[in-house]
């Protein structure tokens, strides 16, 4: 094939590809019932899944920044052969199947769990089927993303002022508090964004881990699910501003995300 | 170069054995496929019958679907290609009656409270749900198993906590009670009875309420009219009703 031919080829590849990922949201938008949305959205069962999403979401966002940042700075920082072995086991939740990730919550933090068993006997507590088994999914599936680009980050932080700080003999700590974070917070808020979207849309896990009760454990996409036996034009209504969610993040972090996924 | 070569060798094996016909994958290629929906409360007693359906017909391979009937139908308005719908309710049959305008009722069940053999809130009885710090679940309000679980506990009228979960299918709510994972479970007396060495059962006193009728029909845009009759049949057929009655089914008619 000449070499024009292939460029053509690669064009009519390259659309189909595109086509692919952009023809489903195009029929989700014409399906929605744009004149009923907001009365659609604000039925209770909707209102409260969608507060209960976002309450959730938000927590284990919070979550992932406390816990995750710290998390990022010892895989940028520590021991190589020690990171590089620990790195891809922390991002592992990011390519598990949600049913494998609701499995795995389960067997640590069921009733019968590795830890839950324990926690139950001496307390009478178990995380599944409370809110709290939603914030932890969250957390599970989130905190990879945040994590990745967090670490990524910190790596690509100029080393002058790091050196300066030794010469003066700064702790780690200081150089992490003082240093580090200020100039990671583009890095840090993109991380939180992804880790929220993710925590937002997961669906599978939650399900299997904290059940489905409205107002308590039904969040927003399992409102979805739930919807489509019922009112198909509610699921889409509920659909399209989980979409809009979507795209709005990518848009807004299209930037961020280039340099984060880039590195 | 070493590595690219070891990868390469396990993706071709991988390929390989994905490729290479399977006992099932012959049957399926050598001549039919008879898809099945089928309630999620169905799937060990069809699974039964369908084996047997298959020995008696060399050369078709039945495929089920067992989820919650409402979402089966769901799932058939919107275009799934299926042969034969068995739903746990009269309601979710009726929603599907363009496409299954003729369907027998085969079947009834009903749902019973059940709790884990180690019955830490010592359950005896539906009023006991009421109990401080019992965790219990039951199928979402429109699932079969849902509806007859609202319309027992509405006909018992003395419960007052609400589960804590509506699990999308009574399979899912199965699995659950019988790790343990809550204290009791509005399930039905087939799954009780699948599970007899881990649970125990409470009846409601109501078994109108609690009951829930089970119908058949062959789905009229099938391509297979013939073969999906035949297993309409022997749903219905004496092994049939034997398979049925054995899991705890009631006879219907």
């Amino acid at each position: 094939m000449s070499r024009k031919r292939l460029d053509a080829f690669n064009l009519a590849l390259a659309t189909l590809g595109g086509l692919v990922l952009l023809l489903p949201l195009i029929a989700l938008f014409t399906k929605v019932p744009w004149a009923s949305l907001i009365s659609r959205l604000t039925e209770p069962n909707s209102i409260s899944a969608i507060r209960l999403s976002m309450w959730s979401s938000l927590l284990a966002t919070l979550i992932c920044i406390i816990l995750g940042v710290p998390l990022a700075w010892i895989l940028a920082r520590g021991n190589r052969r020690i990171v590089n072995i620990v790195r891809p086991l922390v991002l592992a939740p990011i390519v598990l199947p949600p049913t494998v990730a609701g499995m795995s919550l389960l067997a640590l933090l069921g009733r019968n769990g590795l830890l839950g068993r324990y926690i139950y006997d001496a307390t009478g507590w178990s995380m599944p089927f409370t809110a709290s088994a939603v914030v932890f999914t969250g957390v599970f599936v989130g905190m990879p993303f945040l994590v990745l680009v967090v670490e990524s980050t910190f790596r690509h932080l100029p080393s002058d002022q790091e050196d300066a700080a030794e010469i003066d003999r700064a702790t780690p700590f200081t150089m992490f508090r003082l240093i580090a974070l200020p100039q990671s917070r583009n890095g840090i808020a993109t991380g939180a964004v992804l880790a929220w979207a993710r925590a937002l849309g997961e669906f599978g896990a939650t399900m299997m881990f904290a059940g489905s009760l409205p107002g308590l454990t039904q969040t927003w996409p399992m409102q979805v699910y739930f919807e489509t036996d019922q009112d198909m034009s509610s699921a889409y209504a509920l659909s399209a501003v989980m979409a809009i969610v979507a795209v709005a993040v990518v848009f807004a972090l299209r930037k961020q995300l280039r340099r984060a996924f880039a590195n | 170069m070493k590595r690219r070569g070891c990868f390469l060798l396990v993706a071709v094996a991988m390929f390989a054995w994905v490729a290479s016909p399977s006992d099932a994958s012959l049957n399926r290629s050598s001549n039919s496929t008879l898809t099945v929906f089928a309630a999620s409360s169905l799937g060990q007693t069809f699974q039964t019958i369908g084996k047997e359906f298959e020995a008696k017909h060399p050369g078709v391979s039945v495929q089920f679907s067992f989820l919650a009937s409402s979402t089966l139908a769901t799932q058939m308005l919107a275009g799934a290609p299926v042969d034969v719908f068995a739903s746990a309710s009269v309601t979710d049959m009726a929603t599907v009656k363009a496409l299954v305008p003729e369907s027998k009722t085969f079947a009834a069940n009903r749902v019973v409270l059940a709790t884990p053999r180690e019955n830490r809130f010592h359950i005896n009885k539906t009023v006991d749900l009421n109990k401080r710090g019992v965790k219990w679940i039951q199928c979402a309000h429109l699932v079969p198993c849902g509806v007859a679980a609202d319309a027992a506990l509405a006909a018992e009228g003395r419960v007052t906590s609400k589960p804590v979960s509506l699990e999308p299918k009574v399979s899912s709510v199965v699995a659950k009670v019988v790790s343990g994972e809550v204290d009791a479970a509005i399930i039905y007396h087939t799954d009780y009875v699948a599970n007899k060495g881990v649970l125990k059962e409470i009846r409601f006193r109501d078994s109108a309420a609690a009951t829930t009728h089970y119908l058949i029909g062959v789905v009229k845009t099938s391509g297979q009219h013939a073969l999906a009759k035949s297993f309409v049949d022997a749903v219905l057929s004496a092994y049939g009703r034997k398979v049925l009655a054995e899991a705890g089914f009631i006879r219907a008619n």
